[in-house]
């Protein structure tokens, strides 16, 4: 499953948008995730992603699913900084 | 060093003077103001990981007060335009270590700093968050760019590349943040 996390937005900042956001994505869009299937988070297109938005919505995902998450698309400084936060 | 005693000192009063005027050309008083200034910054110079910085330290604000003191602005002090190299936040909120107390009883402003810049921890705990000002610490260490925090009278420094805590002989209310990013010109040496 590859979701395009510019849908949300360009500009990823705050905790209640990055939970809002998971929560939108918990009802529509992991709602056809099967067991072994691997979610592809791609940042393509997302400008700024702060460590407070990919918090909430990352560990969300880790949560509720235990499948592999794979990040593609991460060369843009907000979203490698703030991945190598939420990921440590 | 850039953040001399006279330096910070004339912020602290300019963001007074605003605060007291209620003044809404630097104040967002709801997290909704602040993301509309910060989305048009971040797309009108390409400041990514500098916006993704104020973006932290602003939502702060709005995580961490309901009341703000008497007599002064809600929400958070944002002066981003004149002269784009800084960035000034504040706030007139609880501040870092009242922020903290129900986590962590500091002995001191210095020490909550200290604890905020380089731990994780959070005063909303259980909730699991507390990343924040370790990502405006590391990435404005790594890109050399200068930063001054003070909440009371404690204040994290980071000046050519070497971050220092110390206190500051004028105890502010809630959060002063001063980023100084590449280019551009000061607006208070006018450099």
């Amino acid at each position: 499953m590859n979701i395009q996390i510019s849908k949300f937005g360009e500009i990823l900042m705050s905790r209640p948008a990055g939970k809002d956001a998971f929560s939108m994505a918990n009802a529509y869009i992991f709602s056809d995730l099967t067991p072994d299937e691997k979610i592809e988070l791609d940042f393509a297109g997302v400008k700024v992603l702060t460590p407070s938005w990919a918090d909430e919505f990352v560990t969300g995902i880790k949560k509720s699913f235990s499948n592999t998450i794979e990040f593609l698309n991460t060369d843009n400084e907000s979203v490698e900084a703030s991945l190598k936060v939420v990921l440590n | 060093m850039i953040f001399t005693d006279e330096y910070i000192n004339g912020i602290i009063l300019k963001v007074e003077e605003a605060s007291k005027n209620k003044d809404k050309d630097y104040f967002c008083s709801s997290r909704d103001v602040f993301q509309v200034r910060i989305d048009s910054y971040a797309l009108g110079t390409s400041k990514y990981l500098e916006s993704a910085i104020i973006g932290e330290i602003g939502n702060n604000t709005f995580d961490h007060n309901w009341d703000f003191a008497e007599g002064h602005a809600r929400g958070t002090y944002l002066k981003l335009y004149d002269f784009e190299n800084t960035v000034i936040l504040a706030d007139f909120g609880r501040g870092i270590r009242k922020s903290l107390e129900r986590v962590y009883q500091a002995k001191d402003d210095k020490a909550a700093l200290e604890i905020a810049f380089t731990q994780q921890i959070s005063g909303r705990a259980p909730e699991q968050r507390g990343n924040g000002l370790k990502f405006v610490l590391e990435n404005m260490q790594k890109k050399n760019w200068d930063l001054y925090f003070q909440s009371g009278i404690g204040c994290c420094i980071i000046s050519d590349g070497i971050v220092t805590f110390k206190e500051n002989n004028v105890d502010i209310l809630g959060c002063l943040a001063i980023l100084v990013f590449d280019g551009g010109k000061d607006e208070y040496t006018n450099k």
